[in-house]
């Protein structure tokens, strides 16, 4: 029993006891969360063609961001478990993609929200509104691979195959603004090949980096509890073979 | 650019994002500890189960 014990032996997180770094974490971005909302609300400056729909972006771009940001830790993570074999990887991978397609469900309805005041509609064949509801679509297809795949390490493989094949499509949404003629305008603080400095005002990109900031500790906060929550679900289905025998 | 111009309809636009953005998020993070307790639950009943065993 004493050995069961060590070996299946739960992180800080995963037994419900949060480790001193997650409370951190946690009190830190729950902070960061209010501080943005008050910049939001009170120092980013109005715009003046759309007027307060704009402030929609301080959310929207944060969580196109960390969609990226998400899937770029699947193809990291699945690289990783293909080389390696070992299935903490794959844990990293599970977890990366349901958070990933949380925010990318939130994006494009955000983008949405945004477009029926601005667009007068609220979607548009767009090259850069298609490429990310492909992305969702990829990545939910990932989830349901993985549902439906009762060999674990089988799982495993073909979702790795498929979270690398399917980050192709960031890059796409990304430089569909330029590559093609869209109606979804193209980024305003971050560099283009055109310009290095942001096209906005000093107040506008401050309150864009500390949301940002905000939205990476919130991916950060449920990468912990998610990636907690796969190993207890790992260790469980060893303890159900345990208890078979 | 049809209602932007209307600054009400334009507070609606926001106010419902932002309503999207806190219910996905705060929703995610309830949905997650709900997952996190049942498997724990069942972690416990296994391990119980796993000792008698031995």
């Amino acid at each position: 029993m004493a050995t069961i014990r060590q070996e299946m032996a739960l992180p800080a997180a995963a037994a419900g006891r949060g480790s001193a770094l997650t409370t951190i974490l946690t009190a830190a971005t729950v902070l960061l969360t209010v501080v943005s909302l008050g910049m939001i609300v009170f120092y980013a400056p109005m715009e003046r063609v759309q007027g307060v729909v704009q402030r929609i972006y301080y959310f929207h771009v944060p969580m196109a961001w960390v969609a990226y940001l998400a899937f770029l830790v699947v193809l990291v993570a699945s690289v990783m478990y293909l080389w390696k074999r070992d299935m903490k990887w794959d844990r990293v991978a599970r977890a990366s993609v349901e958070v990933g397609v949380v925010f990318t469900t939130m994006v494009l309805i955000t983008g949405m929200l945004w477009g029926k005041p601005i667009w007068n509609t609220y979607w548009t064949w767009d090259a850069r509104l298609t490429s990310t509801l492909v992305l969702w679509f990829i990545y939910v297809a990932y989830i349901m691979l993985r549902s439906y795949t009762p060999d674990v390490e089988r799982g495993a493989r073909l979702g790795a195959v498929l979270g690398i094949v399917g980050f192709i499509d960031v890059p796409i949404i990304h430089f569909s603004v330029t590559w093609w003629r869209t109606l979804h305008p193209a980024a305003v603080v971050a560099p283009t090949l055109e310009r290095t400095t942001p096209n906005a005002p000093p107040q506008t990109v401050i309150t864009l980096l500390v949301c940002l900031l905000t939205m990476t500790l919130v991916y950060a906060t449920f990468m912990v509890y998610r990636t907690g929550l796969e190993r207890l679900r790992d260790q469980n289905r060893e303890l159900e073979q345990l208890a078979g025998r | 650019m049809p209602e932007a111009a209307d600054p009400f309809a334009s507070v609606g636009y926001l106010a419902g994002a932002a309503v999207v953005t806190v219910v996905g998020l705060v929703g995610y993070a309830l949905a997650l500890a709900k997952r996190f307790a049942g498997a724990r639950e069942r972690n416990t009943v296994l391990r119980a189960q796993v000792g008698q065993s031995r």
